[in-house]
């Protein structure tokens, strides 16, 4: 079997290619840093066996990221024999190092010439036979998105010809030179390396390229507004409109229609068959409660969260997430975080596991550590529902304005967390943000409906897969006693008795009703689970009724004003879920997920009492609480302080400054 | 003059880079702020510490901390 790799500058279309060929789905955009880990599918073309292999991007073997490391190791081992190196036509002379690079190395390369018919617009040409001539390898101009690969699509052989020899000869004098003198400086050769290729590459440029003068990446628009005045106040308007959108427009008619739909052909011919077959309250009430209320009244939230994937497609497509990071970098960099984090905050909006695995494109560790712990403080996908349906049955349609604060809430917590990670213990100092500024751009529909199809499976896959299974478990709890017999009574089940125990943990915070600790637990597995838990208990067969059924003092599980916030508050922000937390652990270790685990559950829990006392008890109440805070994290941090400067815990192996 | 302090849209020549961060310079180099190259700033952040440049093809989003330590004349 042939191993394939797919190698290129970051954006310039390796995972459209590897999409194509594989007719896969991974993630793609219009941002430096999306595929953060090497992604491979087995291929097959006739008899031959073919494994095709994508790799994040990168500029040279000098990795500035952790993912582009992971690219470098990935070229650099034995296995790497054979490589599609893909060159995008605007970028023709900084894809071109990387190119020569690899050919100095004796790598078998295949220079694909990618997003030629936009190089082409202004009368831009290449001669690809001149390339071919001097490169010696093969040189084709293709189309990533629409490519149809064939066996002799993967057969090539590269020569090497004068041209390669004599780079490789001026490199190895600079070598030579170097070790000659008395400080025989890597960089230096380095440095000297790369001025050696680029004046090799202008002059490959100046015989082949014809090309015109206009500015790749910086259009008209960038030109009039590309300014904090103009472009983050259209931004922000533009985020509250997608939420009202979302929340209160189209989504809930849409929801309505889905419910129905779900309610029409399956739910109830399900039941009549049953309530003809069967007698048995357990089964019937198992099927209306556990399986229809707990996996559809998540189920039906599927449009609302098409919507919002939709328009965090077209934001990640469109390129505006660069300009996003241009001009947040200067207030970034005072939280001791990089313009970058503005992709993984954003992507904290769909999933937060998403977003902790993209952290990797940040610079360096510190920075990765906090990107990562930060993303579970951003809503994401999973705890819509749970707002759309409290915030909802709380306020009515005034809810939006509850939910806007949610959202500005998490990212409010990013930014007290950032600081004090940077005040503590992960201080980076300056910004060094260098990203490459692409093109604004009609994002690709085919690219987005994809996205969205991935998002959508992704969902209906946990619903059918983890909440259902977790639903049924989570039902038998509920109407079952410690004798493992039906009660139909939730007060008397296992979990009643079980949440009982810890339920006084939250009284505090308004929460301690045994069934919403019920439901609090239940959400460290998947959010989602949290509002299957309520429509269980409250024994409602479908999500129309749960709303109202929060509000019902006879219900199992209801919320007046003060808890119902402070729950909302909570469930943002107390605890990743399940497959959050396998994340962190493996990308941030042990002690810090940990410690971001502890520092949730704590501002979770003061900021559920700061609300619910202000609401419960009055103002008066909420300023002495407020002041109570304040006072105890000023002491915390003249603790801090003292213990930093007096060396105590000092993490250095030899240091004669340390009293210790 | 440094890279920092350039007019908008004027496009000189890198003379030379003083940087000490050794990654950072080579990272420079590698998207084409070499010496010799030309550059050209297009816009500045609101508070002036984030540049948007051209270099070689395309744009590059790079720190004022780190422009200052590349010298440039006009061309």
């Amino acid at each position: 079997m042939s191993k394939i790799h797919i190698v290129g500058n970051p954006n310039s279309g390796k995972t459209t290619l590897f999409n194509s060929i594989t007719k896969s789905s991974e993630h793609v955009g219009n941002w430096h840093g999306v595929t953060v880990d090497k992604v491979s599918k087995l291929i097959k073309f006739k008899d031959k066996n073919y494994e095709l292999i994508d790799l994040p991007g990168l500029y040279s073997f000098n990795a500035f990221s952790l993912e582009e490391q992971i690219s470098i190791d990935e070229i650099n081992s034995s296995d790497c024999k054979n490589i599609l190196y893909l060159l995008d036509a605007n970028n023709f002379k900084r894809g071109l190092l990387l190119a020569l690079t690899l050919l100095i190395n004796n790598k078998n390369i295949k220079i694909l010439i990618n997003n030629y018919k936009n190089f082409t617009k202004n009368n831009a040409k290449i001669d690809v036979r001149y390339l071919k001539k001097v490169l010696g390898c093969e040189v084709e101009i293709i189309d990533a998105q629409k490519l149809k690969a064939s066996e002799e699509f993967f057969n090539f052989k590269t020569q090497t010809t004068a041209f390669i020899k004599t780079l490789q000869n001026e490199i190895n004098n600079i070598k030579n030179q170097e070790k000659n003198t008395n400080e025989n400086d890597e960089n230096i050769i380095e440095y000297k390396k790369i001025e050696i290729l680029y004046k090799y590459i202008l002059k490959i440029s100046n015989n082949c390229v014809k090309k015109s003068e206009t500015i790749y990446g910086y259009t008209k628009f960038d030109k009039r507004f590309l300014k904090p005045c103009i472009f983050l106040p259209i931004f922000i308007l533009l985020m509250f409109g997608v939420v009202y959108f979302t929340f209160f427009l189209i989504g809930p008619i849409v929801t309505n229609v889905f419910l129905n739909i779900l309610y029409f052909t399956i739910q109830k011919p399900v039941m009549a068959i049953l309530n003809i077959a069967t007698n048995s309250h357990f089964v019937i009430a198992l099927f209306e409660e556990g399986v229809f209320g707990a996996c559809f009244s998540v189920l039906g939230f599927l449009p609302q969260i098409s919507l919002m994937y939709l328009f965090l497609s077209l934001l990640e497509n469109s390129g505006l997430i660069t300009r996003m990071a241009f001009l947040l970098d200067d207030f970034l960099e005072k939280l001791g975080l990089n313009g970058k984090i503005v992709y993984t905050l954003l992507m904290g909006f769909g999933c937060s596991t998403t977003a902790t695995i993209s952290a990797k494109n940040m610079p360096d560790t510190p920075s990765k550590i906090k990107a990562s712990l930060l993303a579970p403080l951003i809503s994401c996908s999973a705890k819509l529902p749970i707002y759309s349906v409290v915030a909802g049955a709380l306020l009515g349609v005034s809810g939006i304005w509850l939910i806007l604060g949610l959202y500005l809430l998490g990212i409010v917590m990013a930014i007290v967390l950032a600081i004090i990670f940077e005040k503590t213990i992960l201080p980076t100092g300056k910004s060094n943000l260098i990203i490459e500024f692409p093109p604004l751009k009609l994002p690709n529909l085919i690219n987005i409906l994809t996205s969205i199809k991935t998002s959508c499976k992704q969902f209906i896959t946990k619903v059918f897969g983890v909440i259902f299974g977790a639903s049924i478990i989570l039902w038998l709890l509920s109407n079952i006693n410690i004798k493992f017999q039906y009660v139909g009574d939730t007060t008397r089940s296992i979990l009643y008795s079980f949440s009982s125990i810890i339920s006084w943990i939250f009284k505090p915070i308004g929460l301690n009703n045994p069934n919403i600790v019920c439901a609090l637990l239940v959400g460290l597995v998947a959010k989602e689970l949290i509002l299957s838990t309520f429509a269980i208990i409250n024994k409602v067969p479908n999500l129309k009724i749960l709303s109202a059924s929060l509000m019902a003092t006879s219900s199992a599980i209801n919320f007046n004003l003060a808890s119902g916030i402070s729950f909302l508050v909570f469930t943002l922000l107390y605890f990743p879920c399940i497959s959050n937390l396998g994340v962190l652990l493996k990308e941030v270790g042990i002690k810090f997920t940990i410690i971001g685990v502890c520092i949730q559950l704590v501002l979770g829990y003061i900021l559920s009492y700061i609300v619910y006392v202000g609401i419960s008890k009055g103002v008066i109440y909420l300023l002495l609480v407020l002041l109570v805070v304040i006072l105890i994290c000023i002491a915390i941090n003249i603790i801090y302080k003292k213990i930093k400067s007096k060396k105590i815990f000092c993490n250095c192996l030899t240091c004669n400054k340390c009293k210790k | 003059m440094t890279l920092d302090v350039c007019d908008k849209n004027k496009t000189c020549k890198i003379v030379s880079i003083n940087l000490q961060d050794q990654k950072l310079k080579l990272r420079l180099y590698e998207i084409g702020f070499f010496v010799g190259a030309y550059a050209k700033v297009l816009n500045k952040s609101g508070l002036k510490k984030t540049l948007l440049v051209q270099v070689l093809d395309s744009c590059f989003i790079i720190k004022t901390h780190i422009a200052k330590f590349v010298e440039v004349e006009y061309e």
